[in-house]
């Protein structure tokens, strides 16, 4: 706990508010999406919206991938959380949802010990932070009583659509990068980890 | 940034924004692991009657914003008597067959609990986003869950980006429009403009974010690690008496359904 509470005290209020407004950025870029999404879940189901959803892993995972920085993408997350809590009427529903979306999308990122970012590693951690966050919806959407090959589609597709969008922020974050508004790794990890 | 707070000084409107969050997560929680339909009914006839009776909201502002949402419930109606488990149902009566496709009662009401209980949690989450305002909620957090006060006036920054970033992205459409680019099309067509308005939006965003957090810094914000405040937040009477109303409608209402057999088994007891 006192390890976690000097990491978050050595955040500058430069970082801070650099990484919620990479993410806020990517959220109000996708709202067309997520409208799309919906209305494509209402019209087929979730076996078309669930892989098609990928963007809900997007922001994070391009997050992580230009901070590099322990706690960045759970930072982003839990204020986009709280920003969305009272401008969206799913209010303290969507709280809960962006802090399981924060603890899906870190955990990849925690395992490589934020220093790996090739294409493989990206395509897992959106991969395994979709699935995740399936997973938390599994009972709520009462899923477990769905067709075993439902189950599977819908399993796959968290995969698929997962693994997608983390490439996609690779690309964004390269595009980004190129130019020159950020550096990558933005916020050194090393510096992190030797304050921590 | 309050874009659904109806500022009418009613009495959930007056509350700490922290007590609707207490009264709601147990109830959200219970709801969430419901598997008919009946409790999720209850839920939405309560959440309604506190927006509308203590939170005064007006019925035609909360019609605007429930009723849309009603939609998720259509699809959760329409698909999942199809994906159910055909064991689950096979022993209800067979409404329609198409095919392979076999409709069971069964499967419907599968589909309709499963809709009226994500529209009940949405109800819920609503009675907060109706009557609390963004910045309390926050001073609240910060205040008196002891929420790193970093964390909490970020947020309070971030409010202020949202209108920011939608009017900066307005611009980058209308200058994507002058160029001659169209907006029309399909999904492929929508994710080729967000990698084109991503990353203008996104330079412009760290820039003015560099900057706010150049000003924050310049005023002594986070210097020191304890903080006054101008605006206290208080836990008064009456928020601890509305959470324990508001369960104890809640338990009333489950106990009562249990008591007519209405209630069904919950999703773990289900799963044994």
């Amino acid at each position: 706990m006192n390890r976690l509470k000097r990491t978050l005290a050595s955040w500058t209020t430069r970082e801070l508010l650099v990484t919620v407004v990479i993410a806020l950025a990517i959220g109000i870029v996708s709202i067309p999406l997520r409208l799309a999404t919906s209305a494509l879940g209402i019209t087929f189901g979730p076996l078309v919206s669930v892989p098609l959803s990928s963007y809900v892993v997007l922001g994070g995972c391009f997050v992580a991938y230009v901070i590099r920085r322990p706690l960045a993408v759970s930072l982003s997350q839990i204020i986009v959380g709280l920003v969305l809590s009272v401008t969206m009427p799913a209010g303290i529903f969507l709280i809960v949802l962006y802090i399981i979306h924060a603890i899906a999308i870190e955990l990849p990122f925690a395992v490589t010990r934020y220093k790996r970012f090739g294409f493989g590693v990206m395509a897992a951690a959106g991969g395994i932070a979709r699935l995740l966050i399936l997973a938390a919806a599994w009972l709520a959407a009462g899923l477990q009583n769905s067709a075993v090959l439902v189950q599977v589609g819908l399993v796959l597709g968290a995969l698929v659509g997962g693994a997608i969008g983390g490439v996609l922020a690779k690309l964004l974050g390269d595009a980004l990068a190129k130019t020159g508004v950020v550096s990558l790794g933005l916020f050194d990890v090393e510096d992190e980890m030797e304050t921590a | 940034m309050n874009l659904f707070y109806t500022d009418n000084n009613a009495f959930l409107q007056r509350l700490n924004p922290l007590s609707k969050v207490l009264a709601m997560l147990p109830v959200l929680t219970f709801v969430a692991l419901t598997t008919d339909p009946y409790a999720p009914i209850a839920t939405i006839v309560i959440a309604a009657l506190t927006i509308l009776v203590l939170g005064r909201v007006p019925l035609g502002r909360f019609l605007k914003i429930a009723a849309p949402m009603a939609l998720l419930m259509v699809g959760y109606l329409l698909f999942y008597p199809l994906i159910v488990r055909q064991e689950l149902v096979a022993h209800t009566p067979l409404v329609f067959e198409l095919g392979p496709l076999r409709v069971y009662q069964g499967g419907i009401r599968f589909g309709l609990a499963t809709g009226l209980r994500i529209y009940a949690l949405v109800l819920l989450s609503l009675m907060f986003t109706l009557t609390s305002d963004a910045s309390d909620f926050i001073r609240a957090l910060v205040q008196q869950w002891r929420l790193p006060y970093k964390i909490g006036y970020g947020a309070l920054a971030a409010f202020r980006f949202v209108p920011m970033l939608q009017s900066e992205l307005r611009v980058i459409q209308a200058a994507h429009k002058v160029r001659g680019i169209s907006d029309k099309g399909g999904l492929r067509a929508q994710l080729a403009r967000m990698r084109r308005y991503t990353i203008p939006l996104l330079a412009t965003a760290i820039r003015q974010a560099e900057r706010t957090a150049l000003a924050m810094d310049g005023r002594a914000f986070g210097a020191f690690e304890q903080r006054t405040y101008y605006r206290t937040m208080t836990f008064s009477r009456s928020d601890t008496l509305f959470i324990i109303l508001f369960w104890l409608v809640c338990f009333a209402a489950i106990y009562l359904l249990d008591y007519f057999g209405l209630l069904g088994s919950l999703v773990f007891l289900q799963m044994q």
